[in-house]
């Protein structure tokens, strides 16, 4: 069985079914990078994917950005999404900017999505003011941090109004400050409809209501909001943990506070949440929530 | 903040001889109101953690680099124990690395796994060790299986091939590598980015152990609620290039200090001050989730409600502090027409190529020279290549030169003649070399793709073969510096495991092996990464790229190509 890949319209959610992707081997054995991938989204959703290195994240976000990979099988439908591939935002800066300063990179990217001349100006004015590049806008990679030239490589892929874009790891290498901007452009980006798979190892950035889909060893394990992603549901244990991530300490001190009866779901997971439930995690009205 | 009787901050349990790690010649960031900075020596302590953090851009991993002397110390001084890091070499004046104090630390940069280069883990732990084969205590057997344990393996592990791993499985083999070395210091850069769990945990309690034998640690790290409980110091790095200096316990009970360089605090640390401020007692009882929710209930049980006090919301702003603005790389001749530029580039070779004297060779020596001082061509950063490419051309010229059946009778002579000859291409493309290698540094990529694209346009179009050309052409332009970068990435990581110092042709040679094979690789990664940004750009074959803006060939550039062609018939009529 080979990939099949489907094209839908735009208001179409996209589908993977049964989807596994096999690399083969020096010896010849054939090892699964994916398994049984079985996933929707919806045009305009948020996704977040999270594993640990090797889980097979970077492949399925390889998969939702349609681009071609060796020793696939299964149906993806790509639905909303189109028939081209998807931009992708990578964790490398060096590896994903091929111009020398935000303007050339953003025009790099319409010329190659064949925006006329005569419309390219104005489109790159707005994709560099969304990122805040502006006052940037001519400065050179060296002089820029590692969140602008993010924002840049991401100001790209949001130029030509694709509906889908993948950001791999992009706030990896970044500090809060940094990771904070650049998740905000990317949230941005999503109000104004286009469908975000959010692909990090940083589990702070988790917020309680987003969609989170877990991969443990080429499989989805979880998937659901980020809240039970962190502590569970009645009967079943934290899927971070099972899945071999580590909680982060709020969870963990959350998780905890349950135990010994002082909060109670829904646990916190923002620090506005935190403040919320603070009192009676000091106090022990652990219902009151 | 500083001079908080910091040496007696963490008894060293150290046993042997301790060696403290002395780091001067920095700037101090001290919260007077002048703001002025004062200068700075930090001496830490066997036996401990220091962790270094700061915002992107404010140097961590450098500061890390030149305590390990992967970098010119530029005005930093270091001393392990009381040995320096660089001395001056006996003959020549210059500063060079002290193999003594360069044995005394182990250092793991970003990705350690990508400085693996041999066939199985046992042969990278043995090349780890092998500059401290001549201590006479060593006993490789058991720093072997404490290095495995460190990670979770055990010996079954040592005959597998790093390249056969998972990328998970590699960074554990790195770790191991650097943790068999008896190193009384530890220098690690980011040792948790992708580790799962598990790895976390073993890497905590592997530290701790360290630390308890008296070794010390220097720690970047942004997995801050990772880091810090395993903390006894905190550097925090300014981009001013500034440091301030405190506890872990200051810094939780005055998290704005995170904000004075720039960084965010994250919400744990304001839960957990939170928490202290509520509950009192050690900072440690607060660290571990589990001790902090019953040290809560505990608290509150005791009705000892003491002041909650819930800090205000999240400061952003960072301070007004001046940041040093880093020199502008903007070169004076991206002025010209890249056309211009390869035009010249392409004549002043040719009259080069042309000579065939050594007299005529000189004056193209003198020639490049003047470009390359005129142009101001930084070839500092190539020497590397310039050096291999000179010993390369020497030894194979010296070895053309010997002669096996001399006429004089004797085992093996040698032909100076026929040295200089076989000598004599290399010093010529040597030449034509060095002024080459400052083409990429004064034309941008997309400028060159314009300039390709415009000589290529029939009826507005550019055939799919010469968009294929151009894009090549461009990308390899544009990945010169990556790939540059990536080659001194390199040999730091092999100059921070092989600890060679020399600049001899053999530890060249040894250095180029312990080089290439990982260089290679991370090349192969970068060219699947940027191959996935180009097809999610859409860059694709059968698509015909609109242009968004056109060169114009001006005076200047005539006058430039006129000029390198008037160098050239110098050059032609001088041979």
């Amino acid at each position: 069985m080979a990939m099949t890949t489907v094209c839908g319209n735009e208001d179409e959610s996209m589908r993977l079914r049964n989807v596994s992707v096999y690399v083969t081997l020096e010896s010849g054995e054939a090892v699964p990078l994916v398994e049984e991938i079985e996933l929707t989204i919806r045009a305009g959703a948020w996704v977040n994917v999270v594993g640990v290195n090797g889980s097979g994240k970077s492949t399925l976000a390889r998969l939702l950005a349609g681009l071609h990979a060796d020793g696939s099988v299964g149906t993806i439908e790509r639905g909303f999404a189109g028939d081209v591939a998807s931009p992708v935002v990578l964790q490398r800066p060096e590896a994903q900017l091929f111009g020398e300063t935000p303007r050339e990179e953003v025009q790099f990217a319409l010329e190659w999505r064949q925006v006329p001349p005569e419309r390219m100006p104005d489109m790159i004015e707005r994709a560099l003011s969304e990122a805040g590049l502006k006052e940037l806008a001519d400065t050179r990679w060296e002089r820029l941090s590692g969140g602008q030239r993010q924002l840049a490589a991401a100001a790209a892929a949001s130029a030509a109004d694709c509906p889908l874009i993948v950001f791999d790891e992009a706030t990896s290498m970044l500090d809060d400050a940094n990771r904070r901007m650049v998740k905000q452009m990317a949230k941005r980006m999503q109000k104004q409809g286009t469908a975000i798979v959010w692909v990090t190892q940083r589990l702070d950035e988790l917020e309680p209501e987003e969609r989170t889909v877990a991969m443990e060893g080429g499989r989805i394990r979880f998937d659901g909001d980020s809240r039970t992603f962190f502590y569970g549901s009645p009967g079943n244990p934290s899927p971070c943990e099972a899945c071999g991530l580590r909680l982060p300490y709020l969870a963990a001190l959350a998780a905890e506070l349950k135990k010994r009866g002082r909060l109670s779901d829904p646990l916190p997971v923002t620090e506005r949440e935190w403040r919320e439930v603070w009192g009676h995690a000091r106090s022990g009205a652990g219902d009151a929530r | 903040m500083r001079g908080v009787e910091r040496e007696t901050l963490v008894e060293a349990g150290s046993g042997g001889n301790p060696v403290p790690l002395t780091i001067g010649g920095l700037r101090g960031l001290d919260g007077e109101e002048d703001g002025r900075a004062s200068a700075l020596s930090l001496t830490l302590v066997p036996g401990t953690l220091t962790l270094v953090i700061g915002p992107n851009g404010a140097g961590k991993t450098v500061f890390l680099e030149k305590t390990a002397g992967l970098r010119e110390p530029e005005g930093m001084t270091v001393h392990y124990g009381a040995e320096p890091l660089w001395i001056r070499g006996k003959w020549t004046g210059k500063a060079r690395l002290n193999p003594k104090a360069l044995s005394r630390c182990g250092y793991a940069g970003q990705s350690p796994e990508q400085g693996l280069f041999l066939r199985s883990l046992e042969e990278e732990i043995r090349y780890s060790l092998r500059p401290y084969a001549k201590e006479p205590s060593l006993d490789a057997a058991s720093l072997t299986s404490r290095a495995l344990e460190a990670v979770g393996w055990d010996s079954s592990w040592l005959p597998k091939d790093p390249y056969r791993m998972s990328g998970g499985e590699r960074r554990r083999a790195a770790l191991a590598a650097l943790f068999a070395t008896p190193a009384p210091w530890l220098l690690l850069d980011e040792p948790t980015a992708g580790l799962d769990r598990e790895g976390h945990r073993k890497l905590a309690d592997h530290l701790s152990a360290l630390k308890r034998e008296g070794r010390g640690i220097l720690l970047v790290s942004h997995d801050s609620d990772w880091a810090l409980p395993l903390a006894d110091r905190i550097l925090l790095l300014h981009p001013s290039g500034e440091i301030a200096d405190c506890r872990p316990e200051e810094l939780i009970a005055n998290p704005d200090m995170l904000v004075s360089v720039g960084l965010e605090v994250p919400a744990w640390m304001r839960i957990v001050r939170m928490a202290w401020m509520a509950g009192g007692g050690g900072l440690e009882r607060w660290w571990k989730p589990a001790d902090a929710a019953e040290a809560l209930v505990v608290g509150s049980e005791a009705g000892g409600n003491r002041g909650v006090e819930i800090p205000g919301q999240p400061v952003t702003g960072t301070s007004d502090r001046r940041i040093r603005e880093p020199r502008s790389h903007l070169h004076p001749l991206t002025r010209y027409d890249p056309r211009a530029i390869w035009l010249g580039y392409a004549l002043l070779s040719a009259g080069l190529f042309s000579l065939s004297t050594w007299r005529g060779l000189l004056a193209g020596a003198a020639i490049v020279g003047l470009v390359l001082t005129v142009a101001r061509i930084p070839l500092v950063r190539w020497k590397g290549m310039i050096l291999g490419f000179v010993y390369f051309g020497t030894a194979l010229a010296a070895w053309a030169a010997l002669d096996f059946t001399p006429a004089n009778g004797g085992p093996v002579g040698w032909d100076f003649e026929v040295f200089t000859d076989t000598l004599f291409p290399f010093a010529r493309t040597l030449a034509v070399l060095l002024i080459g290698l400052g083409v990429p540094l004064v034309m941008t990529p997309l400028s060159l793709r314009r300039a390709l694209e415009q000589l290529a346009i029939r009826q507005g179009r550019v055939s799919a073969f010469w968009q294929r050309v151009v894009l090549t052409v461009t990308l390899t332009v544009r990945f010169v510096p990556v790939l540059l970068a990536e080659w001194e990435r390199f040999g730091r990581i092999f100059v921070s495991r092989g600890k060679v110092t020399g600049a001899s042709p053999r530890s060249w040679f040894r250095r180029l092996r312990g080089i290439t094979l990982p260089l290679m690789l991370a090349l192969f990664r970068l060219a699947d990464d940027a191959a996935i940004a180009l097809e999610s750009r859409g860059v694709r074959g059968d698509v015909q790229p609109t242009r968004g803006s056109r060169l114009q060939w001006r005076w200047r550039d005539t006058a430039f190509a006129a000029g390198a062609a008037a160098l050239a018939v110098m050059l032609w009529l001088a041979d």
